[in-house]
């Protein structure tokens, strides 16, 4: 924690010393993934409805899985950038660390801009929660929580990405298919969808599970009660697939080299 | 207590993929043999041999970071890839081609990280960075992104950041690659002052003039076997490779005096008249200031340059001998 403090600060420090150029990078952060939001927004008004959700209670979607990936791009900088380690060797230098290469890798740097991101997120989350009418203090501390496992989740299937990369060295393109789509498909109520690709974004990229299914639930569209545990069993479940996988990638590389 | 680094047996092999993806052929790479070596604790051992002879694996599997296929290696009582975080707390690592800096943060600041991860108590650690600071001559610029520094600057740094948590042992895996004369020789001189204050050190480098100036030990591999060990003056012996003088003259109309005659045959130099050099092979008995005297005092020289035998005619010369 220590470490993660020191590199907060370091971070802050040379990253917020142009002033004008945070603001900004913070700013059009934000505003690439609001003009996302419009897009869908104009869509919506002029159908008014999607799977029965309204554009308010998309929104809250919306927001929950941009918040998400906020603070994984926020904090995950290292592996986004695993490729681009195996490729020039330089993931050598991690190992001869006294701390576990996962650990390294999420000190890798920080990127405050992006939480321009969250900042935008929010404020469509707001906007939603509000005028869907379920404004209230257990529905809010319910969101930060389901904020808080979007981001856990991302950054898992994040891990899960950066390990295949052990065997392929390359992930860039299994990157665009598997987190940059299923992160848009998740952000919409997942009945519109043929079972196939909801299966998918319910078992194996499970984003779903952090968004339409514990929301479903709040807004009476279901009952039962596991659509609310999804989020938090896809998070646990995720554990140990992680490091299953990172640790067999692990061994491959200091087994074989690069 | 006297070998502080023993190697056994340590063989290595690669298996690659040749040719397309459907008609792949396997193909293994020995890249170590069976090596067998020992380090004593503050010796200087330099580790030198044609590219892809096998001195980053060697490197690669004493620092823990690679696995060997067999072999035993202890360093300072510990198997490097068997208890790798408690053991590399007691070492250093430089790799010349790849940074461990943070390269978006200023020097400082990678040096406060590494702090942290060591575990290195925050008073200790000020009085460190204070120090590297003072003896790597990084106070100019240790408040820059790394990104933005100079090699020679960058190099530096990176020697600072291997010894920020005060190790017993260096591994330098081409340190000096790409730099200056200037930056070259500030940083050996460091090294030979870490060194004479009990660092043990194992350098890998494509320089022989660093290893002859440095190095008390020498390993020589070359196709993943050891080729040679010993101290680095019994490799002078061994290995009779004489350097190259060559002199470029200043333009003349081509006679030469009888003195000049003489001194090139006595050298057994030759004249290239359409360069208008001069060729010598000096061997390592004859004094290279001599021999410079003598020539200045009885040529017109327009330049001079000495070739010190390459570390791959070096090995040549030593599977002759043997």
């Amino acid at each position: 924690m220590e470490i993660f403090k020191t590199l907060v600060k370091a971070s802050l420090k040379s990253q917020a010393g142009y002033k004008f150029n945070f603001i900004l990078d913070i700013f059009s952060s934000g505003i690439i993934f609001f003009s996302d939001f419009l897009i869908i927004a104009v869509i919506l008004t002029n159908f008014k409805s999607l799977g029965g959700w309204t554009l308010h209670e998309v929104a809250i979607l919306i927001s929950i899985i941009d918040s998400g990936w906020a603070i994984y791009r926020t904090f995950g900088e290292g592996l986004e950038r695993m490729q681009e380690l195996l490729q020039t060797g330089r993931f050598d230098t991690l190992l001869i660390r006294p701390i576990s290469t996962l650990k390294h890798l999420m000190i890798h740097a920080v990127q405050f801009r992006r939480l321009g991101i969250l900042v935008q997120a929010i404020i469509v989350g707001s906007w939603g929660i509000i005028n869907s009418g379920v404004f209230s203090l257990p529905f809010i501390i319910l969101y930060i929580f389901l904020v808080i496992l979007a981001g856990i989740l991302i950054l898992e299937i994040n891990i899960v990405l950066a390990a295949v990369a052990f065997w392929t060295l390359k992930n860039d393109d299994l990157l665009v298919l598997t987190v940059y789509a299923t992160k848009t498909a998740a952000s919409y109520p997942l009945n519109i969808f043929n079972p196939f690709l909801k299966n998918i974004l319910t078992f194996v990229i499970p984003l779903g599970t952090i968004t339409y299914f514990p929301i479903s639930f709040v807004l009476g569209k279901t009952d039962n009660i596991t659509a609310l545990l999804a989020p938090f069993l896809s998070v646990v479940l995720m554990i140990p697939v992680c490091s299953i996988l990172w640790k067999t990638g692990l061994k491959k590389y200091t087994g074989t080299g690069s | 207590m006297d070998e502080f680094i023993s190697v056994r047996n340590l063989k290595k092999t690669y298996t690659v993929y040749e040719g397309k993806f459907f008609k792949r052929q396997k193909k293994e790479i020995h890249a170590l043999k069976n090596i067998d070596f020992e380090i004593k604790k503050g010796e200087f051992l330099g580790y030198v041999g044609p590219n892809g002879a096998g001195k980053s694996t060697t490197i690669k599997i004493l620092t823990g970071i690679m696995h060997p296929d067999s072999g035993m290696v202890t360093v300072n009582g510990f198997c490097p890839w068997q208890s790798r975080k408690e053991y590399v707390k007691n070492i250093g690592v430089v790799f010349g081609q790849k940074t461990q800096l943070w390269w978006d943060l200023p020097v400082v600041d990678t040096f406060e990280l590494l702090i942290s991860i060591y575990g290195v108590d925050k008073k200790t650690g000020r009085k460190r960075i204070a120090e590297l600071t003072e003896r790597l001559d990084l106070k100019e610029f240790i408040n820059r992104p790394v990104r933005q520094l100079s090699l020679g600057q960058r190099m530096r740094s990176e020697l600072g950041a291997s010894l920020i948590h005060d190790p017993d042992i260096l591994f330098l895996d081409e340190p000096t690659i790409g730099l200056d004369i200037v930056s070259r020789h500030g940083i050996m001189e460091f090294l030979k002052e870490i060194n004479a204050n009990g660092k043990t050190i194992l350098l890998t480098t494509h320089n022989l003039k660093e290893i002859e100036e440095l190095c008390n030990e020498i390993l020589i591999i070359a196709d993943g076997e050891l080729v040679f060990k010993g101290c680095t003056e019994k490799l002078n012996n061994l290995t009779e490779i004489p350097r190259i003088l060559k002199i470029t003259l200043k333009p003349f109309d081509g006679t030469l005096s009888e003195d000049q005659r003489i001194i090139i045959s006595d050298f057994r130099g030759e004249l290239e008249m359409q360069k208008m050099q001069l060729n010598f092979r000096i061997d390592k008995s004859v004094s290279l200031a001599y021999i410079s005297k003598i020539m200045f005092e009885h040529f017109e020289i327009e330049d001079f340059t000495i070739d010190e035998p390459e570390i791959e005619s070096i090995v040549k010369g030593i599977f002759q001998t043997c």
